[in-house]
């Protein structure tokens, strides 16, 4: 089983920096997500970790670069955006042709193309496919050496909700059974039920990298709701400890910047009464939103009175 | 590099255009050849045997009437080797199935000129067997001249599908490719070529530097009496089958080290 190393990973298209050196580890075992605004650099990113663009910094699967790998789809499996087929060739002879080079047996190709659910198709032309089926025929070329390691850009683009449902779930199988799987996505409430590691950048820099539930809970918009009568003497305390206090609609305060242990203390140590006390975690969305919303390369017009 | 070679092996046998290329060639040249070897009778009577089995193996080419057709056809499988490529978005497929770009590069340089070579060759006993049919070849389909402007065509048939491997490897842009392959040699070097001569009125030499012009040159592989001819009308000697030869081979080779290095350098 592999470990991804990605070394400073820098590379610019016309002096205009994408990726900017960009470092992170992919552990074995896990599922990492690969965050980031549109524009970002993340599939940028992938094309460097696999040697398709030619830029600064070195990628390591167990210490070795693509390049360097013998049979590499049997170590590495990849996809990568848009449709990489050619239109009138048949979806288990594209298959074949990845094979051979590879040395995986032509028994497997049709082993995959069961297993992304393309049986029946395996001899229609890729041209009649669509955006889902071509995507299913990314994946099952991804699986086809039965690599330790997956890089996989926007999985499931056009996938239905049952295809998200199912590679999910492969997915996850996969990383239980020990394999680094390190896929980037837009789609955050679909990163939030598959990731267990997170790499989020913005503008091509590395914002933070880590546990997803690290990434949450440091977010700003997780918050301590409180219920108290004895805000008077509990507000100046907390403030007092670096906190921010906003009162809610419903009459409760949300405090932020403080743990809900450390407000529980604050309020034993000035004798408030606390009613309720809760700590209301960030969803990934907002820890997302917050992280990387100074680094958003395009930004869109809000027409007024939309909030 | 065996992986870069099944690889590309298998990648022209699963496309249908290999097919119909191939197949469209030797069909085209079969029913050529026949037409033209059943009325060959008349310049039976002016040229020799030798002269006349050239002509219709070469259907006319050998005497500078025609341009070769069968390259212009085959050498589009040296552009589509490359050109497939990056029209459906297939190199990156390609590097991540074969990630040594020397060895995809090689596989399909080599893969290229052995298809184009053996349809050329292919296509020449196609015409021999035309002129054996209608001609009275007299010996001549085993003599030495002959078989000099069968190799002469195999020669040029297979440069010439390099250079538009090479060429679509330099523009990433098939149609490009196949627009320039088709223009080059047949309209471009003609233009070039009486610019040259309009230059040289004014009693320069430029006319000398259209017998450098690639195809044109690699042409002198297989065109025989056309010498004295071009000497005439043109004013300047053009080189002969081996000069000629080593120009276009030149050219193909300055062509193909520039698509691999641009190849190995450039993002898929």
């Amino acid at each position: 089983m592999a470990v991804i190393e990605a070394r400073s990973l820098s590379k610019a298209y016309g002096g205009k920096p994408a990726v900017v050196d960009l470092s992170f580890t992919v552990q074995p075992g896990s599922v990492t997500g690969f965050l980031g605004p549109n524009g970002s650099g993340k599939s940028t990113t992938m094309r460097l970790m696999l040697g398709l663009d030619n830029g600064a910094g070195v990628t390591t699967f167990d210490g070795t670069t693509f390049r360097d790998l013998t049979a590499p789809m049997r170590q590495v499996g990849a996809l990568l955006e848009a449709k990489p087929f050619h239109p009138t060739r048949k979806a288990r002879n594209h298959l074949r042709m990845l094979a051979v080079a590879n040395n995986v047996p032509d028994s497997r190709v049709d082993e995959v193309l069961d297993l992304v659910g393309l049986s029946s198709v395996t001899t229609n032309k890729p041209k009649n496919f669509s955006l889902g089926m071509g995507q299913r025929l990314g994946i099952a070329a991804a699986l086809l050496g039965d690599p330790h390691t997956l890089i996989l850009d926007e999985p499931s683009n056009g996938l239905d909700p049952q295809g998200i449902n199912w590679l999910r779930n492969l997915l996850k199988q996969l990383a239980s059974q020990g394999r680094s799987i390190f896929v980037s996505s837009h789609l955050l409430s679909e990163m939030a039920l598959l990731a267990d590691q997170l790499v989020v950048i913005g503008r091509g820099h590395l914002i933070t990298s880590g546990p997803v539930a690290d990434f949450i809970s440091a977010s700003a918009r997780t918050s301590v709701i409180v219920r108290t009568p004895d805000m008077t003497t509990l507000g100046p305390a907390l403030a007092g400890r670096g906190a921010h206090v906003v009162t809610a609609a419903d009459g409760s305060y949300v405090v932020t910047g403080v743990s809900q242990e450390q407000v529980g203390d604050i309020a034993h140590e000035v004798r408030a009464r606390l009613h309720e006390l809760v700590t209301q975690h960030a969803t990934l969305e907002e820890a997302f939103l917050e992280a990387t919303g100074m680094s958003q390369e395009f930004i869109g017009y809000e027409p007024p009175g939309s909030r | 590099m065996t992986a870069a070679l099944k690889y590309e092996w298998r990648r022209l046998w699963t496309i249908r255009s290999t097919y119909w290329l191939i197949g469209g060639t030797l069909l085209l040249q079969l029913v050529f050849c026949m037409i033209a070897a059943a009325n060959a009778s008349p310049i039976e009577t002016i040229f020799d045997a030798e002269e006349v089995v050239s002509a219709v193996v070469s259907l006319g080419a050998s005497y500078g009437v025609s341009p070769l057709f069968s390259a212009y056809i085959i050498g589009l499988l040296g552009v589509f080797s490359f050109g497939h490529e990056y029209r459906h978005g297939m190199i990156r497929a390609t590097l991540t199935a074969v990630p040594d770009r020397a060895a995809v590069f090689l596989a399909k340089a080599l893969t290229t000129a052995a298809l184009a070579a053996v349809l050329a060759l292919g296509c020449a006993l196609i015409g021999l067997l035309a002129a054996a049919i209608f001609v009275d070849t007299q010996g001549a389909m085993s003599s030495a001249g002959v078989w000099q402007v069968i190799l002469g065509l195999v020669l040029y048939t297979t440069l010439f599908g390099l250079c538009g491997m090479a060429t679509a490897a330099i523009v990433r842009n098939q149609t490009g490719a196949v627009a320039l392959m088709l223009l080059v040699p047949s309209v471009i070097e003609s233009v070039i070529r009486l610019l040259l001569i309009l230059v040289s009125q004014g009693g320069s030499d430029a006319n000398e530097l259209a017998r450098f012009l690639p195809f044109d040159a690699g042409s002198q592989m297989f065109a025989r009496p056309a010498a004295d001819v071009i000497t005439d009308m043109f004013g300047y000697d053009p080189f002969g089958p081996v000069g000629g030869g080593l120009v276009l081979t030149l050219f193909a080779a300055v062509l193909i080290a520039a698509a691999a290095v641009l190849f190995s350098s450039r993002d898929a």
